[in-house]
C-alpha cells in the first residue's frame, strides 16, 4: 500500500478508497457487466436478428434522425441565445438564463405530458400550427421538439462559459484591421467558439439518442413510424425478450460512449493545437 | 473614437434587437410554455378537483414511495461522494481517472437501459435472481429495485460538485489540523466539511431533484404496481394514459413546484460556491 | 541535541530531491535552511514535521529531542508548523484558528474552555491582535494571517518550530517587519526553529546558523558570518551577495590574474598551471588611476550609477566578465572618473577556488 502511493498524514485512504471501489463496482461494473454479458452471450444469428430487424432499423434510424436534428437546430439557436444572454443587457435576461436549466429540472414524464399539450392540435401552439397544416403530435417532428426541449441547455451551458472567456483584444484587433462587425464575428469569434459548440451538439446528440420520459407521450409510438429505440427496449422488455433488449441496448450504448469519446479526443486535440501556438 | 470604428466593436441595433427577440421567443415558446401549461391544465377542472386528485390515496402513496426513495438515496450518495471526493482529491495514486471516468458514467447512459441492467442483475432470470428467490427476496418489480435504480442515475451528481471543489482547495488545512494534534474524525468534521458544506447542499439539491423526479429508469424497474410501486412521475404517466388529463397534470404540477424550488435553491447556492472557489485559489496567492 | 537527521534521502517518482544529507540542531538555536528552489530545503523540513517519509534505509534516522519520530505517531508529536500560505481554517475565526490545537485534544489532556480561553488571549497579545480576535482570515492582511499561524502553532507548546518560507508570500516591507519581530520573538521564547527560505537577507539576518543546500546536498553549516566570509565552495560564495569573478592561474605557488599577483604562498601543495577563480565582493575592490602593486588589474569604466546608498562602478577588463565596483560617495569624487576612462582595479580581499576548493583566504 505505501508504493501505491505517497505516504501522506492524512487519514482514511484505504477506508474511502475501499468503499468507493466497491460502490462502484455494485451499482455501475457488475450491472454494466451483466448488459455485456446478456447481449453477446447469444448466438450472433439472434443478436443480428434482433439488430436487423426491420422494427428495430426503423426505430433506430428515427431515434439517430431526430436526435441529430434536435440537436443540429438547438446548436444554432443555442449559438444566439448564449450569446444574447453573455453580450446583451435586457429586462428579463436572468429570467431567461434561469430557464436555461429547467429541461435539466423538470422530470421528463411532466415536460413529456406538457409538450404534448401544448403541441396537440388544439394546443396553444398546435393550433397555429394545425392551420399552416403543420402536424407536430404523433409525427417525428413532435419528438424532434421534444428532443429540442432537452437538449439546449447542453448546448447554451456549453458555450456560455467559452463566450466569457474570449479575449476582447481579439475582437478589438480585427476592428482596428478594418473586419466589419460580421466578418469579425465569421473569423475570429466563430472558430474561438468552434470546440465549445461541438462539445454542446455531441452531448446534447448523445443525450437525445437515449431520452425516453420526454418523447413517449408526444410521439403515438407507433412501429415504424414514431416509435423510439429506447421505447423498443422498453417493449422487449415486457415480451421478456431479455436477450433482443440488452442487444438494442448495446448498440445504444457503444454509440453514446463513441460520441463522447469523440468530443474528449476532439477537445484534447484543439488544445493540444492551441499549445503549438 | 472613429465613428467607423465604434461600428466595428459593436453589433448594429436591429442586429441586437433581433437576436434578443429570438432568443425570448425560442426560450419563451420552448420552455417557458410547457411550465406554464403544466399548471394551466391541472386547474383545468378547478381547485376542488386539483386538491382531490392530489390527495387521492394512490397519489399519496405515491408521494410516500418517491420520498422513502429520494430518502435513502439521498443518504447512500451522500456517503459515497464524501469517500470517493476524499480519497480522490486528498490522494495521488494511478487509476484516479478511471475511477473518475466510472464516476461520470451514468450520465451517458439512457434512463431505460439504466433500469434494463439492474433487472437483469436481480430479475428473476438475472444474474442473481435464483439466488434471490430461494431467499424470498424481491428487488426488481419492488421498492428496493426502484432505490438502486434511482441510486445509480444519481449517484454521480453530489460527487461531480465536491471532488472539484475538494481539489482546488487542497490538503494544506488538513495537514495543518492533524499536526495540531486532531485525529480524522476532528479533521473531517472541524476543518473539511465547513470548508464543502455549500458544494455538499448544491449536490443534494440537484440529486434530490433527479431522484423524485427520475422516470425511465424507474418505470422499467418497477412493474408498475399501482399502490405498491408507483412513484409520483409514474403515476402520472398512468393518470395520462387513462385520458384522466388533468390528474395527471395535478400530480405532475407537484413535480413541477419541486423543479422550481430546485431551481432557485440552486441559483442562490451557485454564488455561494463560486466565493468558495475564489477562496479557495486566493488563499493560494495572498 | 534537539534535531538530529542522519542520512536523509528522498526522492519523488524520478526526481531526487535529497541525497543522503545529515543535520544536526542544537536545543534553542534559531536555523535557517537556505538554498534555490529546488534544493530540497522544504522537502528536508517536512521529513523532520514527519510530513513525508524519508527513502526507507537502515542507516537514515530522525531524531526529536532524543525521540525516533518514525516510532512516534504524529498526533503525539508537538509539531509546531507554519505554511507558506498559512493553511488556516479559514471557516474559523482567528481565535478558533489558534484555539483549534488544544480543542481537539482527547478529554483527558484538553485543557478547560477557561484555560484554553486565557492561552488564547496570551498568544493573540503576543502576535499583537488582539482586536482581531472574531475577525476570520480573509479579513486579514497577509503578514497578519502569517502572525495567526504562528500563534497557532505555538499555541500546543511544540517542541520544535518549523517554517516553511513563512514570509514567501508577503511583500518586502512586511517581510522585513516580520523578520525583526520572529527575531525579537525568538529570543524570548528560545523554542529550537527551523525556517526554510531562499531569501539570503532573511537567512543571514535571522538565523543562529545557516544551512546552505543546493541540489539536495548540503554545501555548508555555519554561522551567517562564517558562510558569507568563509565560504566552502563556489556556489555559497555566488549564492550569497554579489560577486565577481576573475580567471586566474597558479604559477610558482601564487594566484595570478593576468599580471596581477592576488595569492601569497599557499599552504596546500597546489600544482602549478591549475586554472583558480577568484571571488572579490564589489565593496573589497579599489579603483586607482596608477597601478599601486602587483594585484592591480588594468580595466575600463563602462557606466556608473551614483543613485544609492554606494556608487556602482561597472568595468570591464581582460581577465574577467564585467565587474562591480562599490565605492563611497566620497571616494567617487575624489577619483572624478567617467565612462570610457581607463583605470585599474585593486583587490583588497578575495576567496579563491582552485578546481572548485577553496585556497586558504587571501588578504593583503
Amino acid at each position: 500500500m505505501s508504493r501505491f502511493r505517497q505516504h501522506s498524514v492524512i487519514p482514511g485512504f484505504g477506508l474511502t478508497l475501499g468503499y468507493t471501489v466497491s460502490y462502484l463496482g455494485l451499482i455501475v461494473l457488475i450491472p454494466l457487466a451483466a448488459l455485456v454479458a446478456k447481449g453477446t452471450n447469444q448466438p450472433w444469428a439472434d443478436f443480428r436478428a434482433a439488430v436487423f430487424d426491420p422494427r428495430t432499423l426503423a426505430a433506430w434510424r428515427l431515434t439517430l434522425g431526430t436526435s441529430f436534428f434536435a440537436a443540429l437546430i438547438d446548436a444554432g439557436f443555442g449559438l444566439v441565445v448564449a450569446w444574447t444572454l453573455v453580450r446583451y443587457d435586457f429586462p428579463g435576461r436572468r429570467l431567461v438564463d434561469a430557464l436555461i436549466d429547467v429541461p435539466f429540472a423538470l422530470p421528463t414524464a411532466v415536460s413529456g405530458i406538457a409538450l404534448t399539450a401544448i403541441y396537440a392540435q388544439n394546443g396553444w401552439v398546435g393550433r397555429w400550427l394545425q392551420l399552416l397544416g403543420i402536424q407536430v403530435v404523433f409525427s417525428p417532428l413532435g419528438i424532434v421538439v421534444a428532443l429540442m426541449f432537452i437538449g439546449l441547455p447542453f448546448i447554451v451551458r456549453s458555450l456560455q462559459p467559452s463566450l466569457q472567456d474570449l479575449d476582447p483584444a481579439a475582437e478589438e484587433a480585427a476592428a482596428l484591421l478594418g473586419a466589419s462587425r460580421f466578418t469579425a464575428f465569421r473569423r475570429v469569434i466563430l472558430p474561438a467558439l468552434q470546440p465549445a459548440l461541438v462539445a454542446g451538439f455531441v452531448t446534447a446528440f448523445a443525450r437525445c439518442l437515449g431520452e425516453y420520459g420526454s418523447v413517449i407521450f408526444i410521439s403515438g409510438n407507433m412501429p415504424m413510424k414514431t416509435e423510439i429505440a429506447s421505447l423498443l427496449i422498453v417493449t422487449k422488455l415486457e415480451q421478456y425478450d431479455y436477450a433482443g433488449a440488452s442487444a438494442i441496448a448495446l448498440l445504444m450504448l457503444v454509440s453514446s460512449f463513441l460520441l463522447l469519446f469523440m468530443v474528449n479526443f476532439a477537445q484534447w486535440w484543439s488544445t493540444r493545437r492551441q499549445e503549438k501556438l | 473614437m472613429d465613428r467607423s470604428l465604434r461600428l466595428s466593436l459593436t453589433e448594429p441595433k436591429w442586429v441586437r434587437n433581433s437576436l434578443i427577440f429570438i432568443t425570448v421567443s425560442f426560450t419563451g415558446i420552448l420552455i417557458f410554455l410547457p411550465v406554464i401549461a403544466v399548471f394551466a391544465e391541472a386547474l383545468r377542472k378547478g381547485f376542488s378537483f386539483y386538491f382531490a386528485s392530489v390527495t387521492d390515496p394512490l397519489a399519496l402513496s405515491a408521494l410516500r414511495l418517491t420520498l422513502l426513495t429520494a430518502a435513502v438515496t439521498l443518504v447512500a450518495n451522500l456517503l459515497f461522494a464524501i469517500a470517493a471526493s476524499w480519497c480522490i482529491a486528498k490522494f495521488n495514486f494511478p487509476g484516479k481517472n478511471l475511477l473518475l471516468t466510472l464516476i461520470d458514467l451514468p450520465f451517458a447512459i439512457s434512463p431505460v437501459i439504466s433500469g434494463l441492467i439492474f433487472i437483469l442483475v436481480f430479475g428473476a432470470r438475472g444474474w442473481f435472481g435464483p439466488l434471490l428467490e430461494s431467499g424470498g427476496i424481491q428487488i426488481v418489480f419492488a421498492t428496493p429495485g426502484i432505490i438502486l435504480a434511482t441510486i445509480f442515475v444519481t449517484f454521480p451528481f453530489i460527487a461531480r460538485e465536491l471532488i472539484p471543489l475538494m481539489q482546488e482547495q487542497g490538503t494544506d488545512e488538513e495537514e495543518a489540523a492533524i499536526l495540531l494534534g486532531a485525529n480524522a474524525w476532528q479533521t473531517f468534521l472541524r476543518v473539511t466539511l465547513p470548508n464543502i458544506r455549500w458544494a455538499l447542499v448544491y449536490g443534494v439539491v440537484l440529486a434530490n431533484a433527479r431522484a423524485m423526479g427520475e422516470f425511465g429508469a424507474v418505470s422499467v424497474v418497477s412493474g408498475h404496481i399501482r399502490g405498491r410501486t408507483n412513484t409520483l412521475p409514474l403515476h402520472v404517466e398512468i393518470l395520462y394514459n387513462e385520458y384522466n388529463f388533468a390528474a395527471a397534470f395535478a400530480v405532475a404540477s407537484l413535480l413541477a413546484l419541486l423543479a422550481l424550488v430546485t431551481l432557485t435553491a440552486k441559483a442562490a447556492l451557485e454564488w455561494r460556491i463560486r466565493l468558495e472557489y475564489e477562496s479557495a485559489a486566493s488563499s493560494e496567492k495572498s | 541535541m534537539a534535531i538530529d537527521a542522519r542520512h536523509v534521502s528522498k526522492t519523488f517518482a524520478h526526481f531526487n530531491a535529497l541525497k543522503d544529507v545529515s543535520l544536526h540542531i542544537q536545543q534553542g538555536e534559531l536555523v535557517a535552511l537556505l538554498g534555490p528552489s529546488g534544493s530540497g530545503k522544504t522537502t528536508l523540513l517536512r521529513i523532520i514535521a514527519g510530513l513525508d517519509a524519508p527513502d526507507p534505509n537502515p542507516e537514515t534516522a530522525v531524531f526529536v529531542n532524543e525521540e525516533d519520530i518514525s516510532r512516534k505517531p504524529l498526533s503525539e508529536r508537538r509539531v509546531g508548523f507554519v505554511f507558506q500560505h498559512y493553511a488556516l481554517f479559514r471557516h474559523m475565526t482567528v481565535f478558533e484558528n489558534i484555539a483549534f490545537g488544544l480543542r481537539v485534544r482527547p478529554s483527558k489532556l484538553r485543557p478547560s474552555a477557561a484555560a484554553i480561553r486565557s492561552k488564547v488571549n496570551e498568544l493573540l497579545e503576543l502576535i499583537q491582535l488582539g482586536r482581531w480576535a472574531s475577525h476570520y482570515p480573509s479579513q486579514l492582511s497577509g503578514g497578519q494571517r502569517q502572525r495567526v499561524a504562528l500563534a497557532r502553532a505555538l499555541a500546543i507548546e511544540p517542541s520544535i518550530l518549523l517554517l516553511d518560507e513563512p514570509f514567501g508570500a508577503l511583500d518586502a516591507r512586511v517581510r522585513q517587519d516580520l523578520r525583526r519581530w520572529l527575531r525579537n520573538l525568538h529570543s524570548k521564547i528560545h523554542i529550537t526553529s527551523v525556517l526554510v527560505t531562499h531569501d539570503q537577507e532573511e537567512a543571514l539576518e535571522v538565523a543562529d546558523r545557516v544551512v546552505i543546500m543546493n541540489h539536495g546536498r548540503i554545501e555548508q553549516v555555519g554561522t551567517p558570518d562564517e558562510v558569507f566570509h568563509r565560504p566552502a565552495s563556489e556556489f555559497v560564495v555566488t549564492f550569497l551577495g554579489n560577486v565577481n569573478l576573475f580567471h586566474g592561474r597558479v604559477e610558482s605557488g601564487q594566484t595570478r590574474v593576468g599580471k596581477a599577483i592576488l595569492g601569497g604562498h599557499h599552504e596546500s601543495a597546489v600544482p602549478d598551471g591549475k586554472s583558480a577563480r577568484v571571488f572579490v565582493r564589489p565593496y573589497e575592490l579599489e579603483i586607482e588611476r596608477q597601478q599601486t602593486n602587483g594585484a592591480s588589474v588594468p580595466s575600463r569604466v563602462s557606466r556608473i550609477q551614483s543613485a544609492g546608498s554606494m556608487v556602482r562602478v561597472e568595468l570591464s577588463s581582460e581577465h574577467s566578465e564585467d565587474i562591480t565596483v562599490e565605492l563611497t560617495h566620497d571616494r567617487f569624487r575624489d577619483l572624478s572618473i567617467q565612462p570610457g576612462d581607463n583605470v585599474f582595479v585593486r583587490v583588497r580581499d578575495a576567496r579563491i577556488f582552485v578546481a572548485d576548493q577553496p585556497v586558504d583566504d587571501y588578504s593583503i
